[in-house]
C-alpha cells in the first residue's frame, strides 16, 4: 500500500515534470532533425553516414558494383530490401550501367565518364532519376521505397524509383478482424513483414535488427524498435534474452515467447502478439519493441500489459464513444468469463437468500428433476463446451466457432430436456462462453478460461468466500507480474490515470497526447497539446 | 519458512470458520414465503408455515392452489413448533425468503416480544419481512388461493409495500417491530390483516387489511379506522400519497384533493413541568376530482379550498390526537423519541408514565396546504 502510493505520488510528480520540458522535447527533437547534411565526394564517408542515420538497421542493403566506363567508377545502391523490386532494378539500373555502357564503343565509354548527371539522365530514364544533394532528402527517398544510387567521387545521391507496386497480396487477418481498417495481416516471410511495418512508419528511426536463432534450423528473428523513443534497457534486455536461447530449432514465434517471458511458470502472458502491422505500428511508438520470427505470422510485442489484450484495432478506426463501450464490455466480459459460473454455483448451494425470492423459486423449480449437484451440472456442460469449441477449430472453416456455440446449445437444450442439467446452468454456460469470444487475443482468454474451473472447485466447496479467496489469489498473482521491468497490471495497478485515457477507456485521438511514462523515460510527448478541432466565431462567420 | 507455515496455518483456520460449510442444494430446501404464530386453548403455540412449491411456479400455467402448501404443528414454544414443523416437511424449511409474518390477536394481546425475539435471534429470517396482526388463525389468512396464481404471503407483502398509494394502514417490518419491542417506550403499531368473502361466487376470497392495529409498548389495544389511519400516517411522517376529500362549502361540490407531498414537523415543548407539542403539517395536493353540485361549471378558488382543507386536514388530526390522548392513553405516534432527543434528561425522569404524561400533553397543530395543480379547474377533464 505504502509502495503503491509513493508510486503514484512519483507518477504525479513526473508528469508535472514532464510538463515543464514538453515543448522543449519536440523542439529538440525536430532541431537535431533540421540541421541540413550534405553528401561529400568521398562515397565511403557517405555509406557510413547512411549507415548511422538508419540506426545501423539490418533490412538495409548496400550494393556496391562498378559502373562500366573507362576508367570504372565504384558504384553502391542503398535500398531497403522488400520495398524495392529487385527485378526492376537489375533491369532498369544495374545491367544498363554495367552491361550496357560495357557494350558501347569505346569514345563513347570514356567521354561519357566525364560528366555524371547526363550519364545518369540518359541510361536510367524510365525511373526517374533526381539528384539530391541533402542526406535527409535522400534518407526519405529510401524509407519511400526508392532507391539511391551513389557514384565515388560524385558529391550527390541519385534517387531512382525502383519501390514494388503495393497491391493486395498480404494475408487477411484471420484472429483480428477488422471492418472499417486494413485488410492485410502479416505474412509466414519475415521481408514481407518487415517490409510492411516500414511502410507504416517511415522513419529513420526506425531500427531494424537480425539475429539468427536455432542451432539446426538457423532461423532469422528480427526485432523491430523506435530508436528515438524505445528504452534502451529494453531494448538491451531484450537482446540479451534473445541471445541466451541456445536451442537446436525456433519453429515459430510462440517458441520464443515462451523463451523471453518474464513469468515462465504463469498462467497468464506477459508478451503479447498481434498479426496486425497496424496494431503493431502504434504500439512501436508507444515505445514497445517487436520480434519478427520468420515462418510466423505472428508478431511479439513487448513489453506487454494487460490493457493490451483488450484493444482491438478496430476501437481506432470507431467513434470513440463506441470504442469506450467495447472496452469497458471486454473488461466486463473477462470478469464474467472467470466468475460467472463459480457465482451461480455458490449462490445455488451456499447463499440462498441472496436471490431475489421470485428468482428463488423459479430456479429451484427447473432444478428440482435434476439429480447432481450444481457443480456438477456446471461443470459437465462446461467441458461439453470446451469440446465443442476444440471441435469446431478444427473444423475446416472458420465458420467451426459459430458451429460450436450452436452445438453447445443444442447439447444444452437436450440434455435439459432429458433432466441432466437444469436450463439456468446453460444460460451462464453460453453466457459465459459468448463473452469468452469477446476478447481478440485467445491466449489471454485461455487462462481465464483455466482460471475459470479452479474458481468453480472453489465456489462448490466454499462459498461466495471461496471466490473471494480466488480472487484474491488471482489478483495478487497479476499485481506481482512484470513485463520487461514494467508493472503488467499497469494502469490499475499502479494506478495511471493518464494511460488509461487509451487503454481502460478510449479518449478521442486528439486527447491522448502523451506515451505512458511506464515503458518509456523520455520523449514522453507524442503530440502536440490543444490538437481538439474548433473553429473560431469569425470562421463561423466566414462559413455563413 | 516457520512464518510462511503460520501463515499457511491461519489461512485453513479461516476456511473453517466462514459459516459457508453446509453445502445445500437450492431444489432440496423448502421455501418458506410466510408463518403464522398463534395460540391454542391448552397453552400451546402453534406454527403455520406456507411453503412454497418451486415446480408449480416454473412449470407453464400454475394451478391456483398449486403453488404453495400449509403446513401446521404446535410446540411448548415458538421454536419448538417450528422445530415440529420439520416432522413433517417433507424438505428441510428455509427461513430466509419469508415475506410475511402473521402473529394471532391472542398471542399480541399477551405481548409480542418473546415471540419476535424469536424470529430475530434465527438469524435466517431477514429483517425485511412484513409483520401483520390476524384476528382469525393464521392458517385462514395463508391458505387463501387467489385467481392470479400467487402465494398469499407475497400478496401481503406486496399489499403492505403499496400501502402509500393510499396511506391509510401502516405495515411494519421485523426491523421496525424489533426496534418497537425492545425500546421501553416506544409503542409498536401495525396492520390487521383480514379475509373478506369474494364480490362473486365465482371468484375468492381476498385478502385485505383493514385498520391499523397499535399497541401499549407490545401488547395489542386497539385498532384504528382508515380516517385515524391517515392522521397518524400525517403525524407520523409516513404519509406518502393519498386522498382527502370534503365538500366544497361554498358550492356543496365534493372536492377530492390528492396530496403529494406532505411533511410534518414536531416541536416538543417543556414549560412548567408541562409537556408540549407543536405540530406542523405542510401538504402539497392538487385537485384531483370534483363532482358538481347540479352540473353547474364554475371557477374554483383555489384559496378558499385551500383555507378549507386545512380546516379539514386540522380537524382530522385533533380528533385522532384526542383518541389517543383521551379514548386510548397511548402515545402510538411516538411522540416520545421527539421529546427524548430534545429533552434528553427531563424525559429520563418522566419516561416510566409517559403515556399518562401525553394524554395530558398540550398539543396544537397546525396544517398549511398548497394545492398546486388547476388543470381540473373549469374544464374538469373535459375536452
Amino acid at each position: 500500500m505504502k509502495g503503491s502510493m509513493f508510486d503514484f505520488v512519483k507518477g504525479i510528480l513526473s508528469r508535472a515534470g514532464n510538463k515543464k520540458h514538453k515543448v522543449i522535447s519536440i523542439d529538440n527533437h525536430l532541431s537535431s532533425e533540421d540541421l541540413p547534411l550534405f553528401f561529400s565526394d568521398n562515397i565511403d564517408r557517405n555509406i557510413e553516414m547512411l549507415h548511422s542515420l538508419t540506426c545501423n538497421s539490418d533490412d538495409m542493403v548496400f550494393k556496391t558494383f562498378h559502373i562500366a566506363t573507362l576508367p570504372s567508377m565504384k558504384a553502391v545502391v542503398v535500398f531497403i530490401e522488400n520495398l524495392i523490386d529487385s527485378s526492376i532494378l537489375e533491369t532498369s539500373t544495374l545491367s544498363p550501367l554495367t552491361i550496357g555502357i560495357g557494350e558501347r564503343p569505346l569514345e563513347e565509354r570514356t567521354l561519357l565518364s566525364s560528366d555524371v548527371e547526363t550519364l545518369i539522365e540518359k541510361i536510367l530514364l524510365n525511373i526517374h532519376p533526381a539528384f539530391l544533394s541533402d542526406v535527409k532528402q535522400s534518407m526519405d527517398a529510401i524509407l519511400k521505397g526508392n532507391g539511391i544510387l551513389l557514384i565515388n567521387g560524385y558529391p550527390k545521391a541519385i534517387s531512382i524509383d525502383i519501390s514494388r507496386l503495393v497491391g493486395k497480396k498480404y494475408a487477411e487477418p484471420k484472429a483480428e478482424k477488422a471492418i472499417k481498417g486494413p485488410q492485410e495481416g502479416f505474412v509466414e516471410d519475415i521481408n514481407i513483414n518487415t517490409a510492411m511495418i516500414r511502410r507504416k512508419i517511415k522513419s529513420s528511426h526506425l531500427a531494424v535488427k537480425a539475429l539468427h536463432l536455432g542451432r539446426e534450423s538457423n532461423s532469422e528473428i528480427r526485432i523491430v524498435y523506435m530508436d528515438n523513443i524505445s528504452h534502451s534497457s529494453i531494448v538491451e534486455e531484450l537482446l540479451r534474452r534473445l541471445n541466451r536461447i541456445n536451442v537446436d530449432g525456433i519453429m515459430s514465434s510462440s517458441n520464443i515467447e515462451e523463451y523471453i517471458t518474464d513469468a515462465p511458470t504463469s498462467l497468464f502472458p506477459t508478451t503479447f502478439y498481434t498479426e496486425r502491422p497496424d496494431r503493431v505500428a502504434p504500439m512501436l511508438l508507444e515505445g514497445r519493441v517487436a520480434i519478427i520470427c520468420d515462418g510466423s505470422p505472428f508478431v511479439i510485442v513487448v513489453p506487454a500489459i494487460i490493457s493490451d489484450f483488450f484493444i482491438t484495432t478496430e476501437d481506432y478506426y470507431q467513434n470513440y464513444y463506441f470504442s469506450t463501450l467495447n472496452r469497458l464490455l471486454g473488461y466486463g466480459g473477462a470478469v464474467i468469463l472467470a466468475f460467472l459460473p463459480s457465482v451461480y454455483i455458490a449462490v445455488i448451494t451456499f447463499h440462498q437468500e441472496v436471490i431475489p425470492t421470485r428468482l428463488a423459486l423459479t430456479l429451484a423449480g427447473t432444478k428440482a428433476g435434476v439429480p447432481y449437484p450444481a457443480f456438477v451440472e456446471a461443470l459437465l456442460m462446461e467441458v461439453a463446451f470446451e469440446a465443442l469449441r476444440e471441435a469446431g477449430i478444427r473444423l475446416p472453416t472458420h465458420l467451426g466457432q459459430a458451429v460450436s456455440i450452436v452445438g453447445a446449445l443444442i447439447i444444452g437444450q437436450a440434455a435439459v430436456e432429458a433432466g441432466l442439467v437444469s436450463p439456468a446452468v446453460v444460460i451462464v454456460v453460453a453466457a459465459t462462453a459468448i463473452f469468452s469470444f469477446t476478447m481478440p487475443y485467445s491466449n489471454f482468454t485461455l487462462s481465464l478460461r483455466i482460471i475459470r474451473f479452479f474458481n468453480m472447485a472453489l465456489a462448490a466447496t466454499l462459498g461466495i468466500y471461496g471466490i473471494m479467496t480466488g480472487a484474491l489469489i488471482i489478483a495478487l498473482h497479476l499485481i506481482s507480474l512484470r513485463s520487461f521491468g514494467v508493472p503488467f497490471m499497469v494502469p490499475f495497478a499502479p494506478v495511471s490515470l493518464q494511460d488509461m485515457k487509451d487503454w481502460i477507456l478510449r479518449f478521442p485521438q486528439w486527447a491522448i497526447t502523451k506515451r505512458s511514462s511506464h515503458i518509456i523515460k523520455n520523449n514522453i510527448n507524442k503530440k502536440t497539446d490543444r490538437l481538439k478541432p474548433h473553429s473560431s466565431i469569425n470562421e463561423r462567420k466566414e462559413y455563413l | 519458512m516457520r512464518r510462511l507455515n503460520m501463515v499457511f496455518l491461519l489461512l485453513v483456520c479461516t476456511l473453517f470458520t466462514s459459516s459457508c460449510w453446509s453445502r445445500r442444494e437450492i431444489e432440496n430446501l423448502g421455501f418458506v414465503m410466510g408463518i403464522g404464530l398463534s395460540k391454542t386453548d391448552k397453552g400451546l403455540y402453534m406454527a403455520v408455515a406456507q411453503v412454497a412449491n418451486p415446480e408449480a411456479i416454473a412449470a407453464e400455467a400454475p394451478a391456483q392452489r398449486d403453488v404453495y402448501t400449509v403446513i401446521k404443528t404446535e410446540g411448548l414454544t415458538v421454536f419448538d413448533a417450528l422445530r415440529n414443523l420439520s416432522l413433517l416437511a417433507a424438505r428441510r424449511l428455509y427461513l430466509a425468503h419469508i415475506q410475511t409474518i402473521l402473529i394471532d390477536e391472542s398471542i399480541a394481546r399477551e405481548g409480542i416480544g418473546e415471540v419476535v425475539g424469536f424470529l430475530v435471534q434465527d438469524m435466517e429470517i431477514r429483517l425485511s419481512s412484513q409483520v401483520f396482526i390476524t384476528k382469525t388463525d393464521p392458517e385462514d389468512i395463508l391458505d387463501s388461493p387467489n385467481i392470479l396464481g400467487q402465494i398469499p404471503a407475497s400478496v401481503l407483502e406486496i399489499a403492505a409495500k403499496n400501502y402509500g398509494a393510499n396511506s391509510k394502514i401502516y405495515v411494519s417490518d421485523l426491523r421496525r417491530t424489533v426496534e418497537a419491542v425492545n425500546s421501553p417506550v416506544m409503542n409498536y403499531t401495525t396492520t390487521l390483516v383480514e379475509k373478506i368473502p369474494s364480490p362473486t361466487k365465482y371468484d375468492k376470497d381476498r385478502l385485505m387489511l383493514t385498520r391499523i392495529a397499535f399497541f401499549h409498548h407490545d401488547r395489542l389495544r386497539g385498532y384504528l379506522d382508515y380516517e385515524e389511519g391517515q392522521s397518524f400516517n400525517l403525524i407520523t411522517n409516513n404519509f406518502k400519497n393519498g386522498l382527502i376529500v370534503f365538500e366544497y362549502n361554498q358550492t356543496g361540490d365534493k372536492i377530492t384533493i390528492e396530496i403529494l407531498k406532505a411533511k410534518t414537523k414536531i416541536t416538543p415543548k417543556y414549560e412548567n413541568d408541562k409537556v408540549g407539542f407543536d405540530i406542523e403539517l405542510k401538504v402539497q395536493g392538487n385537485v384531483a376530482e370534483r363532482i358538481t353540485q347540479r352540473h353547474q361549471v364554475h371557477e374554483l378558488n383555489i384559496k378558499s379550498a385551500q383555507e378549507q382543507l386545512n380546516q379539514v386536514l386540522e380537524d382530522k388530526l385533533r380528533k385522532a390526537v384526542k383518541n389517543a390522548q383521551q379514548k386510548y392513553s397511548i402515545d402510538y405516534f411516538n411522540l416520545s423519541k421527539d421529546f427524548s432527543k430534545k429533552y434528553p434528561k427531563e424525559f429520563k425522569a418522566i419516561k416510566t408514565q409517559w403515556n399518562d404524561i401525553f394524554s395530558t400533553a398540550d398539543i396544537h397543530i397546525k396544517v398549511e396546504s398548497t394545492i398546486i395543480h388547476s388543470a381540473l379547474n373549469i374544464n374538469r377533464g373535459r375536452i
